[in-house]
């Protein structure tokens, strides 16, 4: 019963807003390594291998099976950005990209957990049924 | 995955820039100084930047190792710059030798400048990075009470 | 299970043969194993989320977003419960009242 209550894209929007907060905990140690000689930025990488996993449906062996999205929950992982310019210091951060990655993390969080109280929200209008 | 972690990270950002300006201030507070206590010229400050390692205990719980030894910033060391000081012809000076050379500070006006301007925007950003971890955070506790 | 069509219409020939593709049907669980599994899933979410909050309280740990969560979907999962509960009173009780 449980299970209909926090199935479907639910989970993906919890994982989405964990991996949210640890990227801008990877930001935040960006910005406070941004005069560090020698360090490489870091980045999370999430919707990456959900784009991955979602490209392979599930097998069908019969025409009359539904070919059901893929169980696409990724683990975000943390790991140096090799693509990134250096500086001459060895320092490969920009403060500029960091600022506005920090920007659109927020927005995206921001996003995730109003969609995430968006369904806590018609949740309880169901179960009440509109009453208390 | 702890907006709280990022809080410390950029704490310790502001603290090693801030540290990094208090070094600033002083070369050019001594930009002309020929005379110390350790004899000689003064000679130029560097605030030595490393990354700062948490260890596994600092952080709670299991959900945070991603982050292992990446905890911000620190200040390892206050190093002394070990260019040669500047010769400069000035025979009037009291403290010019023989030749009439005196020995100034390895101090270069503006580079320090530069310092000065790239660490208080690097202050400025962590303030900005600080300021969108307590955001999300609050936000994170809206979740539970207008649903 | 087959019921051979002569013995409920006379002079027919055949069989109904139930369309679930299982032939035992008594392993499937019974409403009140269906509604008792549920409700202990429910006590479980409840227990996790308590120890979650305990925990954040205990400053065992940092992550916000799990005991926010956890408490929203514990509370959810809760007055799901206590609605089922109370439709099945209701329930209960209609058929009680009914005059057989």
């Amino acid at each position: 019963m449980t299970d209909k209550l926090f199935g479907g894209y639910y989970p993906l929007l919890k994982q989405a807003l964990h991996a949210s907060a640890l990227r801008h905990e990877a930001i935040a140690h960006n910005i406070a390594n941004v005069n560090t000689p020698g360090y490489r930025r870091i980045d999370v990488s999430f919707e990456e291998f959900l784009k991955a996993a979602q490209a392979t449906p599930m097998r069908t062996t019969d025409p009359r099976h539904y070919a059901a999205p893929p169980s696409s929950l990724a683990n975000p992982q943390v790991a140096p950005d090799e693509d990134a310019p250096m500086r001459p210091d060895g320092n490969t951060v920009d403060i500029d990209y960091e600022m506005a990655q920090l920007a659109e993390n927020q927005i995206r969080f921001q996003a995730l957990s109003q969609l995430i109280t968006g369904r806590y929200q018609s949740l309880k209008l169901v179960i009440t049924g509109g009453g208390r | 995955m702890s907006l709280f972690n990022s809080l410390r990270i950029s704490a310790s950002g502001l603290t090693a820039e801030r540290l990094r300006l208090d070094v600033i201030a002083d070369n050019l507070a001594n930009v002309n100084t020929t005379r110390t206590a350790a004899g000689g010229p003064y000679r130029r400050k560097v605030a030595v930047l490393e990354e700062r390692p948490v260890g596994f205990a600092d952080l709670l719980g299991i959900q945070n190792a991603l982050m292992t030894g990446r905890g911000g910033v620190r200040v390892a060391a206050i190093a002394e710059d070990t260019s040669p000081p500047q010769r400069v012809y000035n025979p009037g000076h009291p403290d010019a030798d023989a030749d009439g050379y005196v020995l100034m500070p390895n101090v270069n006006v503006v580079t320090e400048m530069v310092n000065m301007i790239t660490a208080t925007r690097a202050y400025e950003a962590n303030v900005t990075a600080m300021n969108a971890a307590k955001q999300m955070a609050l936000r994170t506790l809206d979740i539970g009470r207008n649903a | 299970m087959d019921i051979r069509l002569n013995t409920v219409l006379p002079g027919t020939t055949g069989t109904l043969t139930s369309a679930s593709p299982s032939e035992n049907r008594d392993d499937a669980p019974s409403f009140a194993e269906t509604l008792k599994g549920a409700f202990e899933k429910i006590n479980q979410m409840q227990l996790d989320s308590a120890e979650l909050a305990r925990q954040f309280a205990a400053g065992e740990t940092d992550d916000l977003v799990r005991v926010v969560t956890a408490a929203e979907e514990a509370s959810i999962a809760l007055q799901l419960a206590v609605q089922v509960r109370n439709k099945v009173i209701e329930a209960y009780q209609e058929i009680m009242r009914m005059q057989v």
